[in-house]
C-alpha cells in the first residue's frame, strides 16, 4: 500500500465511529446515484477540462498496451465538429400565451453566444411566466383534507397552510380549500403507520373526489408513502415529509424554503390534474407512449393532439407464476396498444406516425405485439397503411461519452458543459443527446459535465428520422412542472411513467432529498455568481 | 323566485309528448283487441299513431348511444340507464320494437310491453313534476 | 282500479263542465281577455278528447287497455290544475292592481323583443312566476303585490320573460345544452397524467356535472342571462339583493333545486352586463358586496367543476348570441344613466327599464330621495295607463 495514498473516512452506520481506508480498497456502493453524489466522501464529478485532462491521464497510460503483435495508439484528441443543437419548445401557458425563447423572430446562429444565452434566459422564464399567465389548463381544485402527525405543532402547521394556498394562489388564482385537518398518532409503535392508514381509509370512504395533503412522520417506515398512496387511491394525494413542512417554516434559508413550497404547490397542483404549461407546437410524430417497469407494474404513458398535451396513463402488470417480468408478454401489450390507439384515434386524433420511448430493453414478445397491433389496427382502418412507428430504447447509462462545447476566448479555446438541446448522432439508429445541464455554472472549480442520453431506435416500420425522434424527446422534457427550474434527464413519457411506478416503492424523503440538491445547486450556483461578482 | 317558470314549460312539452304516444299506443292496442272502431280511429289514424311510436323509438335508441344525448331526451335516457333493466337489454328490446313498427303489421305481444315501460317512465318523470306544481 | 276509474271519469265531467262554464263567464266580462281564453279553450277540447277515451277505456274495460288509463288521469289532472289553480283564479280575481301591471308588461314584453304575446294575465298573489300553459302568446305572470306602488324587485319579472322567450324557441335548449356538452367534452380530455382510477373518479365527476344541467337549470341559467341583457344593470343589482337577502351559501350546489348555485347566476348576470356600466357606481358597490359575502364563504369542488368560469362565460356567450339572433327586436340594454338631477327627471316616454335603472341608481346614490321619486312615477305611470284606484 503506498504511505501517501489518499485515505476516506468511512462510517457504517449513522452513529458509528469513522474509520480512516485506503481509497485504493474502496468500491463505494450506494443505493442510488443521488446516495452516492450526496454522501460520497470522494467527489464524482468533474467539470469538462478535469474530466477531459483525467481522460488524457488515463489514455497516456494505455500508450503501451498491444493487441495481438501490434501496438495500440490512441489519440488524445476529442473529436471535434460544429454544434448541432435543437431549438427548445415555445411554451403554451394561460390565456393563450406563449414563451418563446427567441421572442424578436428567428433563432440567432446556433453557434453564436447570443443563441446561448437566450436558451438559459428562456429555460428560466417558464415560472415567471407561470405566475403572470397563469397554468394552460387550470383544473379545479377538488376539497382538500390535511392529514399531519400529532407532532407538528399547532403555529408550523397555520403557517405552513398559509404559505401554501398563498404560493397556489399565485401560481393559478385558486384557493385551496382545506375543508379537514386531521392529525394521526405517531410514535415508536407507529413507525409502520398503522394509524395514519386508517385514516386514509376513513377519508378514503367519505369522498372519493378530493385531495389529501398528506405531512409525513420523518420517522416512518420506508413503505409507508407508497402503501398510503395505494390505500388512498382514487383520492388524489400529495405528501411532503415533516422536515420539509419544518424547513418550509424555519426562515433559516428563506430561499430554500421558497422553492419547496413553490415545487410543493406545484406538485399539489399537478396531481390535481392542473397543466402548468404544454408544448405551443406540434410534434414531428403524432402519438408517444412511453413505457417503463417496474417490480412487475407497468405504466404507460400516451401523449397525443398538438404538442402531446393530451395524456392518457394506464397501468398493467407484466408477471408470470407470481414473478416479475421484465418483458412485456405479447397479449398484454397488444391488447393495451390497440385499445388506446383506438381510443384515441375515435376521439378525433389521427395518428400517422408514433414514437414508443421504452425504458429498459424492447423485447422479442413487445416487438409481437407491436407489429400485431399496428397490423389490426390497420386493417381496422384505424391506422393508416403508410403508419410510421419507431421504439426507441431511452438510456442514461450507456456509452463512455460526454458532449461538450469548445468555446473560444481571448484566443484559447475551453471546454464547456453542452448547452442542453446539445445532440450528435452516431448513426442512423442511435443518437446522444444532453438534456440537462448548465453551461457557465457547471464549468466552475466545483462543477461537473452533464450526462446524455442514448436513444437507439430498436424497431421501426416505415421511414423514421433519427432527428426527428431526438427533437421530440427533447422537447418532451421540458415539462418539468414540478420543478421548473431544473431539466429534468427523462422525456416525460419515462419520467411520468418512473414515478408512477416509483412511488410506491420509492421513499418521499429520498425524492425530497434529490430535489432540493438540485436546487441547491442553483441556489449554491447563484452564491457562487454572487460571491464571483462581489470579488 | 319560483321554480314555476322552467317547471311549467318542462310540464307542458312532456305532457304533450305524453298525450300523442299515450293516444298512438292506444290507437295501436285499441287495433290488436279490435276496438280501433270504438274510438273512433280510422286505418290512417292507427298508421299515424304507428309512425309517431316509430319516429320516438328510433330517436331513443339513437339516445341511447349518445354520451350527451338531446335535451328532450336526458332526462328518460337517465332513467333507463337508472331503472334494474340493463342498458343492454334496453337497447336490444328498442331494436326488436323499432323493426316490428315499421313493419305493417300487428304488434306482437312481446314488444307492447317495451312500449308500455317506455310510457310508464315518461309518466313518472310527468308526474314528479306535476307534483311540485300541485305543492306549489 | 276500473272502479276508481269510473269515479274518476265521472269527477271529470262535472269538473270540465264546470271550467268550460267559468271560461265562457270571462269571456262574457274580460273581452280585453279574448285570445288567452281561446287558448284555454283549444287546451280544454284537449282535455275534453282525453276524456272521452278515458270513459271509452272504461266503457270497453279491457284490463290491457285499462293500463293507458291512468296516464290520461295525470294529463287531465294537469290541465285541472292549469286551469283551477293558476288561470281561473287569475282571471276571476283580477283587479285594477292586475290590470294596470298588464298594461304595463305587454308593452315591456314587445319592447323586449317578445313580439308574439297577444295577452297576459297578471296576478299579484306572491312570488315572481310564469306559466305558458295553454300558449306562449298567453303566459299568466304572478309577482308580488307590491308591485303596484313599488319598483321593488320588480326586475324579477325580466326573469319571467325568459321563461316566456326560453319555451318559444326550443333551439335556445338545444344550444346551450350543445355547449354544455362541447364544454365538459373538452375539458374531460385535459388533465395531466392521472391514474386510471383518479381519471375514472373524475370522469363520474364530470358526468355529475353533464347531469346536473338538465334543461329546467339551462332554463333558469338562461333567463338570468335574459334579463340582464334587456333589463341592464337593475337586474344585475337585484340579482345581488336577492343573493344577499337570503343568506344561503352561494355555492351550494343542490341537485333538489332547478335554480343553479347562486354565486354562478349572479356571475352570470355580471357577464351579460353592457360592459359600458362596469364603471357605474351602484354596479361597482353591487360587485364589491357580492365579493366580500363570497369570500366569507367557503366554496366547495363540486361548485368549481360544475360552475367553473370558463363554463359560465361560455354559456353566457352562447345565450347573448341566440338572444340577438332569434329576437332581432331586443335591445341589449346600454341606455346610459345620467347623474344628479337629471337622474330623478320623469319623462313620459321612458321604459320600464330606464325607470328600473334610474331606480336603482337613485336607491343607490340618494336613497333618501327614492321613496319620493318612486311616488311620482307610479303616479305618472298609472295615469298612462289608465290605473283607477277602487
Amino acid at each position: 500500500m503506498d504511505p501517501e495514498e489518499v485515505a476516506v473516512f468511512v462510517q457504517d452506520r449513522k452513529d458509528d465511529l469513522s474509520i480512516p481506508v485506503p481509497i485504493s480498497r474502496l468500491f463505494p456502493v450506494f443505493t442510488t446515484e443521488h446516495e452516492g453524489l450526496k454522501n460520497c466522501s470522494v467527489r464524482p464529478q468533474m467539470t469538462p477540462t478535469e474530466r477531459v485532462a483525467a481522460i488524457a491521464n488515463i489514455l497516456d497510460e494505455l500508450s503501451s498496451v498491444r493487441y495481438e503483435d501490434r501496438q495500440v495508439s490512441i489519440g488524445r484528441d476529442y473529436l471535434t465538429g460544429t454544434r448541432t443543437v435543437f431549438v427548445p419548445p415555445r411554451l403554451e401557458f394561460g390565456k393563450n400565451e406563449i414563451l418563446s425563447p427567441f421572442p424578436k423572430g428567428s433563432p440567432p446562429p446556433t453557434s453564436s453566444q447570443l443563441f446561448d444565452s437566450l436558451v438559459v434566459k428562456w429555460g428560466s422564464g417558464k415560472l415567471p411566466a407561470l405566475y403572470k399567465f397563469g397554468p394552460y389548463h387550470n383544473e379545479p381544485l377538488p376539497d382538500t383534507v390535511f392529514l399531519y402527525p400529532g407532532s407538528v405543532e399547532r403555529p408550523l402547521r397555520e403557517t405552513f397552510l398559509q404559505d401554501l394556498t398563498q404560493e397556489i394562489f399565485q401560481q393559478t388564482g385558486q384557493h385551496l380549500r382545506i375543508t379537514q385537518q386531521r392529525s394521526y398518532a405517531t410514535g415508536q409503535p407507529e413507525r409502520g403507520g398503522n394509524a395514519l392508514l386508517r385514516l386514509a381509509v376513513e377519508i378514503r370512504s367519505k369522498n372519493l373526489r378530493q385531495l389529501a395533503l398528506v405531512a409525513l412522520w420523518d420517522r416512518f417506515a420506508g413503505q409507508v408513502h407508497g402503501e398510503l398512496k395505494e390505500t388512498l387511491k382514487p383520492v388524489l394525494s400529495q405528501c411532503v415529509t415533516e422536515r420539509v413542512v419544518r424547513s418550509i417554516n424555519s426562515r433559516a434559508n428563506p430561499q430554500r424554503a421558497t422553492a419547496q413550497v413553490r415545487n410543493l404547490a406545484l406538485a399539489v397542483l399537478t396531481e390535481a390534474g392542473v397543466q402548468p404549461w404544454v408544448l405551443a407546437d406540434n410534434l414531428h410524430h403524432d402519438l408517444h407512449i412511453g413505457i417503463d417497469l417496474l417490480d412487475g407494474r407497468i405504466g404507460y404513458h400516451f401523449l397525443y393532439g398538438p404538442g402531446g398535451r393530451f395524456i392518457t396513463t394506464q397501468m398493467g402488470e407484466s408477471r408470470s407464476r407470481g414473478k416479475a417480468r421484465e418483458a412485456i408478454k405479447k397479449p398484454i401489450l397488444q391488447h393495451r396498444l390497440e385499445a388506446s390507439i383506438r381510443s384515441i384515434v375515435q376521439d378525433g386524433h389521427p395518428i400517422r406516425s408514433l414514437v414508443i420511448h421504452r425504458d429498459g430493453r424492447w423485447w422479442p414478445s413487445e416487438r409481437q405485439a407491436l407489429r400485431e397491433a399496428l397490423a389490426h389496427l390497420q386493417h381496422e382502418q384505424i391506422l393508416p397503411p403508410d403508419i410510421r412507428c419507431a421504439v426507441v430504447e431511452v438510456r442514461k447509462n450507456h456509452l463512455p461519452v460526454r458532449l461538450f462545447t469548445a468555446v473560444t476566448e481571448t484566443g484559447s479555446e475551453f471546454l464547456q458543459n453542452p448547452l442542453p438541446g446539445t445532440y450528435l448522432v452516431l448513426d442512423r439508429q442511435r443518437v446522444l443527446v444532453t438534456t440537462t445541464g448548465r453551461p457557465g455554472a457547471w464549468d466552475t472549480p466545483r462543477g461537473r459535465t452533464a450526462g446524455t442520453l442514448l436513444l437507439e431506435i430498436v424497431d421501426s416500420v416505415g421511414a423514421v428520422d433519427i432527428e426527428y425522434i431526438a427533437e421530440d424527446a427533447y422537447w418532451l422534457t421540458h415539462l418539468n412542472w414540478n420543478a421548473p427550474d431544473i431539466e429534468i434527464g427523462l422525456p416525460v413519457t419515462i419520467r411520468w411513467a418512473d414515478q408512477a411506478l416509483r412511488e410506491t416503492f420509492y421513499s418521499l424523503k429520498k425524492e425530497e432529498e434529490e430535489l432540493e440538491d438540485s436546487t441547491s445547486d442553483e441556489l449554491d450556483d447563484a452564491a457562487l455568481d454572487k460571491e464571483e461578482l462581489d470579488l | 323566485m319560483s321554480t314555476l317558470g322552467s317547471l311549467s314549460g318542462q310540464l307542458e312539452r312532456e305532457e304533450q309528448r305524453l298525450r300523442e304516444l299515450n293516444l298512438a299506443l292506444i290507437a295501436l292496442e285499441a287495433q290488436v283487441l279490435g276496438h280501433a272502431a270504438d274510438f273512433g280511429l280510422s286505418e290512417e289514424e292507427v298508421e299515424r299513431s304507428r309512425q309517431k311510436l316509430s319516429d320516438f323509438v328510433v330517436r331513443l335508441r339513437a339516445a341511447l348511444d349518445q354520451e350527451a344525448p338531446q335535451v328532450d331526451f336526458q332526462s328518460l335516457v337517465h332513467r333507463m340507464k337508472s331503472s334494474i333493466k340493463p342498458i343492454e337489454d334496453w337497447r336490444e328490446d328498442l331494436d326488436a320494437l323499432a323493426c316490428q313498427l315499421q313493419l305493417k303489421e300487428q304488434l306482437k305481444d312481446e314488444v307492447l310491453p317495451v312500449l308500455e315501460d317506455i310510457l310508464s317512465l315518461l309518466d313518472a318523470e310527468f308526474t314528479q313534476d306535476l307534483r311540485r306544481l300541485y305543492n306549489r | 282500479m276500473l272502479e276508481y276509474l269510473k269515479a274518476k271519469a265521472a269527477d271529470y265531467a262535472i269538473v270540465l263542465s264546470w271550467i268550460d262554464q267559468e271560461f265562457q263567464d270571462i269571456e262574457l266580462q274580460h273581452p280585453e281577455h279574448h285570445l288567452l281564453i281561446i287558448h284555454l279553450q283549444a287546451k280544454l277540447t284537449q282535455a275534453k278528447k282525453l276524456h272521452d277515451y278515458l270513459k271509452k277505456l272504461v266503457e270497453i274495460g279491457n284490463l290491457r287497455l285499462i293500463r293507458r288509463a291512468l296516464s290520461l288521469v295525470h294529463e287531465l289532472e294537469y290541465f285541472t290544475i292549469l286551469a283551477t289553480s293558476h288561470y281561473l283564479p287569475a282571471l276571476q280575481k283580477e283587479g285594477p292592481a292586475d290590470r294596470f301591471l298588464r298594461q304595463l308588461l305587454l308593452s315591456t314584453m314587445k319592447r323586449c323583443g317578445l313580439d308574439w304575446i297577444e295577452d297576459v294575465v297578471v296576478h299579484l298573489d306572491g312570488q315572481h312566476a310564469t306559466v305558458s300553459g295553454p300558449s306562449v302568446e298567453t303566459p299568466l305572470i304572478s309577482a308580488p303585490p307590491q308591485h303596484a306602488v313599488s319598483f321593488s324587485d320588480m326586475p324579477g319579472l325580466y326573469h319571467e320573460f325568459g321563461h316566456n322567450v326560453f319555451e318559444r324557441f326550443p333551439e335556445i335548449a338545444d344550444v346551450l345544452s350543445m355547449a354544455v356538452s362541447q364544454h365538459f367534452a373538452e375539458f374531460r380530455r385535459k388533465a395531466g397524467p392521472l391514474a386510471p382510477e383518479q381519471r375514472d373518479e373524475r370522469d363520474r365527476a364530470i358526468n355529475d356535472a353533464l347531469e346536473y344541467w338538465e334543461i329546467k337549470r339551462l332554463s333558469e341559467l338562461f333567463c338570468d342571462v335574459f334579463a340582464t341583457f334587456v333589463c341592464g344593470p337593475a337586474h344585475y343589482v337585484s340579482c345581488v339583493d336577492m343573493g344577499l337577502r337570503f343568506d344561503r351559501d352561494p355555492f351550494q350546489v343542490d341537485y333538489g333545486d332547478v335554480h343553479p348555485p347562486l354565486s354562478a347566476r349572479v356571475y352570470a348576470c355580471y357577464k351579460s352586463l353592457n360592459p359600458i356600466y362596469s364603471n357605474e357606481k351602484m354596479i361597482i358597490a353591487a360587485y364589491n358586496a357580492w365579493k366580500s359575502y363570497e369570500k366569507a364563504q367557503d366554496g366547495n369542488g363540486v361548485f368549481e367543476l360544475i360552475c367553473s368560469e370558463m363554463f359560465l362565460d361560455r354559456f353566457v356567450r352562447t345565450a347573448t348570441h341566440h338572444i340577438e339572433q332569434l329576437l332581432p327586436r331586443s335591445k341589449y340594454y346600454s341606455v346610459s344613466l345620467p347623474r344628479d338631477k337629471e337622474l330623478e327627471q320623469i319623462a313620459e316616454d321612458m321604459s320600464l327599464e330606464d325607470i328600473l335603472n334610474r331606480g336603482a341608481k337613485i336607491l343607490f346614490t340618494y336613497p333618501e330621495r327614492y321613496a319620493s321619486w318612486e311616488e311620482r312615477i307610479f303616479k305618472l305611470l298609472k295615469s298612462t295607463h289608465k290605473f283607477e284606484f277602487e
